[in-house]
């Protein structure tokens, strides 16, 4: 059994308890900073360094799900303990932060996967598996909508602990086309909007990728409380996929106009995700969400934020992005 | 010119009609507008005339080989104005020139500058020009009904989804080496049967320029606000003739509009194994209150049966009537003397939206819309 520690509470705590059982086997059996635990039966310590101190040979991998400003640190020192790391979100505040903690994983010789949730999820996995296929041919454009309600989380709500819109959100989405897309993007534009001009809810990153590749991203925090949207398209030379919300609705008649229902596809993406971790701690292999792609995605989310405040547009060098 | 009020009867020359006859057709869904004439200049080509000459069978009225003559002699109000692209300037212009009110096929023109001369001829002429456009589809109608009714409160994003799911000749790379390149007009003039010739014409033409004014007159529509710079990728990922000419059939482009609102549009030629419909077409607008997913296509019957052919679209439109409301939008405006739906300067708007999309594209750089 992989014996799991959750660092930080998260969304999907509850999940993680109910489904790590059926991810090879694997269990929680520690939590640290406030993370829910499901039973009285794990362990609970105030920090992940208490942890680490005092039941260290009680975990072989952890999860780490603090604020992204923090997180640097959380990795790094539970891969020098020897722990297998499961990152969810980015990989930290910053590329250069990220570059560092991939180097100081890289000397610990640990599994280190960036979580990267949305390549787990059923629909994104029917599009990968249709590329893999060979029914798609060379992809010419992604297109993706994800729209939600704002955070709630203190950590969340500041862009200094989050990472903000382009870090925290948006690395999400750039991750999945430069998957698809199998290489980093050339080019980005990207333009972000939001009362508060330091805290925009609301940004559009456009990518051109080699051979005319092109995909134009769209997120926003500014939905009403409640249910979030979410969409993709891959066209490829040969073949295209559509994946979006609005065709998995249901109808609801209970007067009036219809409410729609989301057709949900239950714990699927994070045991996905789990299964794909603890496979590679089995293994002793790479996770296909690499720390590299991680660091990537956070390249380009920086571009991205240069873009949309210069208003100008950013192409890859030797030396990284620059704006043109 | 004869004046019209009320519930009058238009007369119409329907001058040109080389590509599909859905503009001549849909503008007599109107019983207010009789089409009278079919009329092209005589020195057009045969298989111009041929098909001006099969309109102007089925609607059972002449066809004549003089544009001023028809005008003249039948005693006309409007004009429908369907040529091969690089015309259309010069039929509205001389149109309008003759106090016609013009209804035109897309595009405005394949260049800005004789945009603007129609522009200039319709204002200075004092008459009403319509785009043709797909802004009174019923889903348009529920998207436009719902903004102002204020559901979603006020826009700040719009984005588009305009993939028409038709093939255009060989495949990219499908050519064996050495292959002449795909002669255009004669492309185009072949793809008449199957009503996939909207780029009909001798300056060769991508998507961006062939379809973009239906999704940029959504945006517009529903935005209320003019764009002011665009970011664009273009490429030629499926058709060997957009190759051949360097022409986009695939195309996306950010747009950053007045009052800080954006646009995205991705627009495409996929071909016809990419849906099972006409195509993916959506519009998803984010308020400041809320979010709306429009399917432009619904409503839409599904139709299965063996044998059916891999040409064959199972989805088929029903229901709408937006031909009838986009001509009667047009005999509004004659009649009040007010605008049409998609006039002159916002059709001409959105050629220099499109141009600086190409332009972007091109470049690789962010483009101001002039």
């Amino acid at each position: 059994m992989t014996r799991l520690a959750l660092v930080g509470s998260g969304p999907d705590d509850a999940a993680f308890a109910r489904i790590a059982p059926r991810a090879g086997g694997a269990g929680i059996v520690a939590v640290t900073d406030g993370a829910q635990a499901a039973s009285n039966n794990v362990i609970a310590a105030a920090t992940l360094a208490e942890l680490l101190e005092t039941h260290s040979e009680a975990i072989d991998a952890v999860i780490v799900q603090t604020p992204t400003n923090e997180r640097a640190s959380h990795i790094e020192a539970a891969a020098t303990a020897g722990k297998h790391v499961l990152v969810k979100g980015p990989l930290g505040g910053s590329a250069g932060e990220a570059r560092q903690t991939a180097k100081a994983c890289a000397a610990a010789g640990v599994v280190v996967m960036a979580g990267q949730i949305d390549r787990y999820r059923p629909e994104v996995g029917a599009v990968r598996a249709s590329m893999d296929a060979g029914q798609m041919g060379q992809p010419g454009l992604v297109r993706s909508h994800r729209w939600q309600p704002p955070p709630t989380s203190d950590a969340r709500l500041d862009p200094i602990r989050s990472g903000g819109i382009f870090i925290h959100e948006l690395t999400r989405d750039i991750d999945i086309a430069a998957w698809l897309f199998d290489g980093p993007p050339d080019t980005v534009f990207a333009i972000a909007r939001g009362q508060d001009p330091d805290r925009p809810d609301a940004a559009v990153v456009h990518l051109g990728f080699p051979d005319g590749g092109m995909a134009v991203l769209d997120v926003t925090t500014a939905l009403p409380e409640g249910e979030a949207y979410w969409s993709l398209q891959l066209i490829g030379a040969d073949g295209a996929v559509y994946a979006d919300d609005q065709h998995n609705m249901q109808l609801l008649y209970a007067g009036g106009s219809p409410a729609a229902r989301l057709t949900n596809t239950g714990d699927a993406t994070v045991l996905a995700q789990l299964e794909a971790f603890v496979e590679a701690i089995g293994k002793g292999s790479d996770p296909a969400a690499s720390i590299e792609d991680a660091v990537l995605a956070l390249e380009v989310a920086e571009a991205a934020m240069a873009s949309a405040a210069s208003g100008r547009a950013a192409t890859r060098t030797e030396d990284g992005y620059v704006l043109v | 010119m004869s004046s019209s009020s009320g519930n009058s009867i238009f007369r119409v020359a329907v001058l040109s009609v080389v590509k599909h006859d859905y503009v001549p057709l849909g503008l007599i869904t109107h019983p207010r507008f009789n089409p009278v004439v079919v009329a092209d200049d005589a020195a057009q080509p045969d298989w111009v005339h041929e098909r001006n000459q099969k309109l102007a069978d089925q609607l059972n009225i002449p066809y004549v080989r003089d544009v001023e003559a028809a005008i003249r002699d039948y005693d006309v109000q409007v004009a429908c104005v369907s040529p091969e692209a690089e015309r259309h300037a010069d039929l509205s212009v001389r149109a309008a020139n003759a106090g016609l009110h013009v209804v035109q096929d897309k595009p405005m023109s394949t260049l800005v500058s004789e945009c603007d001369r129609i522009v200039e001829a319709v204002e200075r002429n004092g008459v009403k020009f319509l785009m043709w456009n797909r802004d009174m589809l019923p889903a348009m109608l529920l998207a436009r009904q719902e903004l102002q009714s204020g559901a979603i409160g006020d826009v700040r994003a719009v984005h588009v989804d305009f993939y028409f799911a038709k093939d255009a000749g060989p495949r990219r790379g499908e050519q064996p080496p050495g292959a002449p390149k795909i002669d255009w007009l004669e492309a185009l003039k072949a793809a008449h049967v199957d009503g996939s010739d909207g780029g009909v014409g001798h300056a060769p033409m991508g998507e961006l320029q062939i379809e973009g004014i239906y999704p940029l007159s959504h945006v517009g529509l529903l935005t209320g606000a003019r764009v002011k710079r665009v970011f664009a990728r273009t490429a030629a990922h499926f058709h060997q003739r957009n190759v051949d000419h360097g022409i986009d059939d695939l195309a996306s482009v950010t747009l950053e509009m007045e009052n800080g609102i954006v646009g995205t549009l991705c627009i495409g030629r996929i071909g016809r194994a990419k849906h099972d419909n006409d195509g993916e077409i959506k519009v998803r607008i984010l308020g400041t209150a809320g979010a709306m997913v429009i399917d432009e296509p619904r409503p839409a019957v599904r139709v299965f049966y063996r044998g059916r052919t891999a040409g064959d679209s199972p989805a088929a439109r029903v229901g709408g009537d937006a031909d009838w409301l986009l001509m009667e939008n047009f005999a509004q405006a004659i009649d009040t003397d007010g605008d049409t739906i998609l006039n002159a300067r916002v059709g001409r708007d959105i050629a220099a939206t499109v141009q600086a999309a190409i332009d972007s594209g091109r470049t690789g750089r962010p483009v101001e819309v002039s």
